[in-house]
């Protein structure tokens, strides 16, 4: 069973962000929201997450799930390194584990970012930290992920890299991305769903 | 927090600086003559050369050094304490509010007379170095805390980080700033209230009793010769004290 969203509300102050929004998320594939800016796209993420309270509405199929999130900022310790910051999100032992940190190289390699896992963060440009910010989610213990434009700020050759890495280890999961940009949904092979 | 410590080292005191103000020192004290008025820096290091053959200095040392690093350790425990709890319970943060106003509009003078009429001299420093201390590391801590990013607190909210993890890589990363300026200002003043209390209460063999008998026979010599010496226990306490907690903060940072 996918994410079911029925009647939902949402408004800061005067202004109306959703109204009576009903969508369904299917289970095991990556939607893309689509929709012009301020049109509650965020929020949208941000309710489902649990990080906003809607004004009304009903929201069915989230319970129980394991969430990982790409935000819309990059959302990183600027001191930890760039694997500590994946470390930090895995359960128990786990992120000390030979097999992950062997995977965790492979992911480095595939959004190239190889030789920069010991880094401080604050030492990586904006590209990078969107693209360590992208290998946290990934890499997270989930059954639910948000995307949100997680692919801003990347030069053409390396979002073709990343995408492909993205579409490979989101295959037949449950995601749901926001992007302004249609081909990122073509080449993710999502469901288009306008706001 | 590493540029913070890299900035401390950009700031850090040049030896050509402190040759020039020796100079000045040497040429302003040759000019009025009087050793009385104006001792000179070689006399002051002629009279140290003395002192430190002497076992009473070491043992005046080790006096106030105990009492004040005492002191200091423990408002910092303490404010490090009271501030993380104060900033989970609102309750208890405004009962501390008016108390930690207080302790910090307070005059020293009138705080260390006040309590020589309850602690022994003995330990008054002990008593008026907390007292400077425990304000100034308990309002930074909570500072600190405050300023924690929220949109990182979201973060491990979604990852479902755990609350021990949080508080080392969140929280503890973005408070030790605070704490570090925090014990940087209340280093200097624990030193200077700590040998002002011995200075009033006159505890037998510490600094302060020291500084009051130079003051007593006008042996300026002596005067400027301890007051070098709690400058450099100062400045040698801050340097160990600070390096503990920046060598901490690397390792957290390498984790």
């Amino acid at each position: 069973m996918g994410i079911q969203i029925t009647n939902l509300n949402k408004a800061y102050g005067e202004h109306q962000v959703l109204e009576n929004f009903c969508a369904e998320i299917p289970e095991g594939k990556t939607t893309c929201v689509m929709a012009a800016s301020g049109k509650g796209k965020t929020t949208l993420l941000r309710i489902l997450m649990g990080l906003e309270k809607p004004d009304g509405g009903e929201i069915t199929g989230l319970e129980n799930k394991r969430i990982s999130a790409v935000f819309q900022e990059d959302r990183l310790c600027e001191n930890l390194s760039t694997e500590a910051n994946i470390r930090l999100v895995q359960k128990g032992g786990k992120g000390r584990s030979r097999d992950f940190l062997q995977q965790l190289q492979d992911g480095f390699s595939a959004v190239g970012l190889e030789g920069w896992g010991k880094r401080p963060v604050k030492e990586l440009s904006g590209g990078m930290k969107r693209r360590a910010a992208l290998l946290r989610a990934l890499y997270a213990d989930w059954n639910i992920l948000f995307l949100d434009e997680p692919f801003k700020g990347l030069d053409r050759e390396t979002k073709d890299k990343v995408l492909a890495f993205v579409r490979e280890k989101c295959r037949g999961k449950t995601v749901l991305c926001v992007t302004h940009e249609k081909e990122e949904a073509e080449i993710l092979g999502a469901e288009i769903l306008e706001l | 927090m590493i540029s913070i410590i890299s900035k401390n080292k950009k700031r850090q005191i040049r030896l050509w600086a402190v040759a020039f103000w020796l100079l000045i020192w040497q040429a302003a004290s040759m000019a009025i003559g009087q050793e009385i008025l104006l001792v000179s820096p070689v006399a002051v290091l002629q009279r140290l050369k003395t002192l430190v053959w002497e076992s009473t200095f070491w043992l005046s040392c080790a006096f106030s050094v105990l009492r004040i690093v005492s002191g200091f350790l423990l408002g910092t425990a303490l404010g490090v304490v009271l501030g993380g709890v104060s900033f989970g319970f609102c309750r208890i943060r405004e009962l501390l509010a008016p108390l930690v106003l207080t302790m910090k509009s307070i005059p020293v003078a009138s705080f260390v007379i006040l309590a020589l009429i309850w602690i022994p001299s003995k330990n008054l420093s002990v008593f008026i170095s907390f007292f400077m201390v425990f304000p100034v590391v308990y309002t930074n801590v909570i500072q600190g805390i405050e300023s924690v990013d929220k949109k990182l607190l979201e973060m491990a909210q979604v990852f479902q980080v755990s609350r021990m993890r949080k508080i080392r890589y969140i929280y503890l990363s973005q408070v030790l700033p605070f704490f570090r300026s925090g014990c940087c200002v209340a280093l200097g003043l624990c030193w200077k209230a700590g040998v002002a209390a011995e200075v009033i209460g006159i505890p037998d063999g510490s600094i302060g009793e020291h500084l009051y008998q130079a003051k007593v026979y006008l042996d300026t010599p002596d005067l400027f010769a301890w007051t070098v010496v709690i400058i450099v226990i100062s400045l040698l306490f801050e340097k160990v004290f600070l390096g503990v907690i920046d060598w901490g903060v690397r390792k957290l940072e390498r984790r």
